[in-house]
């Protein structure tokens, strides 16, 4: 049989408390993936077999919200970044406008400069 | 009467009087500030890398989708459970996969603010009004020709008059230019680091369960065509040596999911090193590389799945 997940330190600070708590259940499911877990399930009884497929899925689901509950965490600040960004991306898109207006007002004195020819030459 | 060719003369010194201003103040606004062509290598970067983010990102959704029903079958083999049971199995199990698909989806949605983003940083940094403006004004020389000839003859430093109003317009536009991008660091970089630190943290959650996942559907699949064969006496299938080579280089290829966490992490790293005005080239070549290896890796990602009827 698979070797014992270790047990979690109680002194840890929340946040590494959970983060152990997630390496664990991933951890616990490696080793119920295993062939020799896999393997081993066969020699038990249908009684003990239940209970083994029942826990697992335990811990999977156990496992799974946990890291649907930091993606989501990591979401909303993302989410929450959003209004700075496009502020971010507005303020580069009127850079490209006045870097435009600036060729622009070349433009602007070369035709100015074309009409005068024109009509300083006509006088 | 009045002498036109002084009227003309006047009236093209003013002109040019004028431009030299301008391109003097815009030269003024335009030092100390960041390169554009590193900016234009970074944002480039990061519109390829929310392209293959967003691959990254269904790829990911459906490994877990599909890991999700192997655990139910492997649930679902217990003989203890009732109709009832298996329902709210079933139940369970949906609701946390669509609790995922909706994170996905918001995070597929914020990629395109974020590809916005991109796509402004690389129009503005790769701009070609600074050549444009620099034709625009090599074009006066034409005109102050027409207007007085003595003007059009006029050098500096042995330069013809409308060369040097070209090459001082295009690069006073350059420098108004790059004074933007620098402008938008001091005013955004805050905004972005987080951003890119926040994304390299979604991508790495994201990665090691995709890993995880990948692992477990292969570790089934392995199991029943290549280890359950071998652990039994029977004579093996034809097609077990090809099964067995499949499943171990395909177990190598798993680990390369990495490659999307790498390529964030690169990306922040990149943006850092603009922020401290570093001029980081190995920064971004290995960004270039992360995200092609993201890029490769969603690629053959693709080309493995075969598609379902």
């Amino acid at each position: 049989m698979a070797s014992q997940t270790p047990a979690i330190p109680e002194s840890l600070p929340p946040h590494e408390l959970r983060n152990a708590l997630k390496r664990t259940l991933k951890e616990t499911l490696e080793r119920m993936d295993s062939d020799e877990f896999v393997f081993a399930q066969d020699t038990l009884n249908e009684e003990e077999r239940n209970a083994a497929m029942i826990a697992r899925g335990g811990v999977f689901r156990a496992w799974r919200k946990l890291n649907n509950e930091d993606l989501d965490a990591i979401r909303d600040q993302l989410v929450a970044n959003e209004p700075e960004l496009r502020t971010a991306t507005a303020s580069l898109e009127q850079s490209l406008k006045d870097l435009s207006k600036v060729t622009q007002v070349v433009n602007t004195v070369n035709a100015f400069l074309a009409v005068a020819t024109k009509a300083l030459t006509i006088l | 009467m009045f002498d036109l060719s002084r009227i003309q003369f006047r009236v093209a010194r003013l002109a040019v009087g004028g431009l030299c201003i301008a391109v003097f103040m815009l030269l003024a606004a335009g030092c100390g500030a960041a390169r554009a062509g590193r900016f234009e290598a970074f944002a480039a970067a990061g519109t390829a890398y929310t392209k293959a983010r967003s691959e990254f990102l269904q790829q990911s959704l459906e490994t877990y989708i599909d890991r999700d029903s192997l655990e139910l079958r492997r649930q679902h083999a217990a003989t203890s459970l009732s109709v009832s049971d298996r329902q709210a199995l079933l139940n369970s199990q949906d609701q946390i996969v669509r609790v995922r698909m909706e994170i996905v989806d918001d995070l597929e949605l914020h990629g395109q603010v974020l590809r916005q983003y991109f796509t402004a940083l690389s129009r503005l940094s790769a701009s070609k009004e600074d050549t444009a403006a620099a034709a625009a004004a090599a074009k006066l020389s034409g005109e102050l020709g027409k207007l007085s000839a003595s003007l059009a003859t006029k050098s500096i430093g042995g330069t013809p008059i409308g060369n040097v109003l070209g090459r001082a317009t295009g690069f006073a536009v350059g420098a108004f230019r790059n004074r933007a991008l620098a402008r938008h660091l001091s005013e955004s970089a805050a905004t972005i680091d987080r951003e890119l630190t926040l994304e390299e943290e979604a991508l790495r959650l994201l990665a090691e369960e995709m890993i995880a996942d990948q692992n477990a559907l292969k570790n089934d699949d392995r199991r029943t065509k290549v280890t359950v064969p071998f652990r039994a006496a029977d004579a093996l299938p034809p097609d077990w040596e090809h099964d067995r080579r499949f499943h171990l280089l395909a177990q190598a290829n798993i680990a390369k999911a990495k490659a999307a966490q790498d390529a964030a992490r690169q990306l922040r790293l990149t943006f850092e090193s603009l922020s401290k005005g570093e001029n980081d080239q190995g920064g971004v070549a290995a960004l270039h590389l992360a995200i092609e290896r993201l890029s490769r890796f969603v690629g053959n990602f693709a080309a493995s799945q075969t598609p379902k009827p």
